[in-house]
């Protein structure tokens, strides 16, 4: 029972950090999907069903943080290129503070916990 | 494209189905140029499948995220915000009441007359009784220009009916547009 409620944890946490993973990489260079799905697969934790990027790229077109144009490609079929609208850059500067804050917040008060274990 | 990925893209628009046409065309186009280059990778369709999850839960991610719509920044629950609408919503309901039925019986009547006049006109012409052309004082139009008299009146009550469309379009738009910035919600269209 701990075990599954541990792991819906875990994807709770991925599905929010996700969304600034994604603006992150967008804000690099332009990109699309595939290439998306592939960069995040660099990462083992960050690597989720590759099918649940789609539905957020989506929503964050529709919300106006990022913009998207089909591009032809050399080979293969068109590809659906994503960039950072302004707006999706001053929220991705927001969300990066914000992270920073929280990960070195927690950071502190598990290593203060650490501490109070060794001292007791 | 090979069979099982053309079964996933359609097993995926069968469960978009809730969504408008170009929504569910445009998520299901970027999920087959996904698919594409996968293969073109040189990863096996049934892996590039796989990795994307069941058909039925990605359509169903798409379907929940539409519905999910998003705050504006600071347009719900401020006082400001809330009286204003009130004031809008008032305000132009009272103004509504006057300007929308007024437009509409102009251009009704006048749409009205501008058919109707030429043919009173040409009845006036073969000499038909009980058709009056002429002003209040008692002058009358000449039997011979029933016609031509009569055309010019229908070109003036067409120009009328027109003006009093349009006017009544652009009024409409205006209000609609008003009601629609005050919505605490983004519209969900892009």
């Amino acid at each position: 029972m701990a075990l599954v409620r541990a792991g819906e944890w875990s994807s709770q946490i991925r599905r929010g950090t996700l969304e600034l993973c994604v603006l992150a990489l967008i804000a690099s260079k332009p990109r699309y999907g595939y290439d998306l799905v592939t960069a995040l697969e660099r990462w083992e934790p960050l690597a989720t069903t590759e099918g649940t990027v789609y539905p957020l790229l989506r929503r964050l077109q529709r919300e106006g943080k990022v913009e998207a144009s089909w591009r032809e490609s050399a080979a293969g079929p068109p590809r659906k290129y994503y960039q950072l609208t302004p707006y999706g850059g001053g929220l991705l500067e927001r969300m990066t503070a914000d992270w920073a804050e929280l990960s070195e917040a927690v950071r502190e008060s598990l290593s203060t916990g650490k501490e109070a274990k060794s001292h007791g | 494209m090979d069979d099982a990925a053309e079964r996933y893209l359609d097993e995926m628009r069968r469960n978009l189905r809730p969504l408008p046409e170009d929504e569910r065309s445009e998520a299901v186009r970027e999920i087959e140029s996904h698919i594409a280059e996968g293969q073109a990778d040189g990863r096996p369709t049934a892996a590039v499948l796989a990795g994307l999850g069941d058909a039925k839960t990605l359509a169903r991610a798409y379907v929940a995220d539409y519905h999910l719509r998003v705050p504006r920044d600071g347009a719900l629950g401020s006082v400001s915000h809330f009286v204003l609408s009130s004031v809008f919503v008032s305000g132009t309901g009272v103004l509504s009441l006057f300007v929308v039925p007024m437009l509409a019986l102009l251009t009704f009547l006048a749409g009205l007359l501008a058919v109707v006049t030429p043919v009173l006109g040409v009845l006036r012409t073969f000499g038909v009784p009980g058709i009056v052309m002429g002003d209040s004082g008692g002058w009358e139009v000449p039997t011979l220009w029933s016609f031509p008299a009569s055309l010019v009146f229908a070109a003036t009550c067409a120009v009328l009916a027109w003006a009093g469309y349009k006017l009544l379009r652009g009024y409409l738009r205006l209000i609609l547009a008003g009601y629609r910035r005050l919505l605490p919600f983004r519209p969900v269209l892009r």
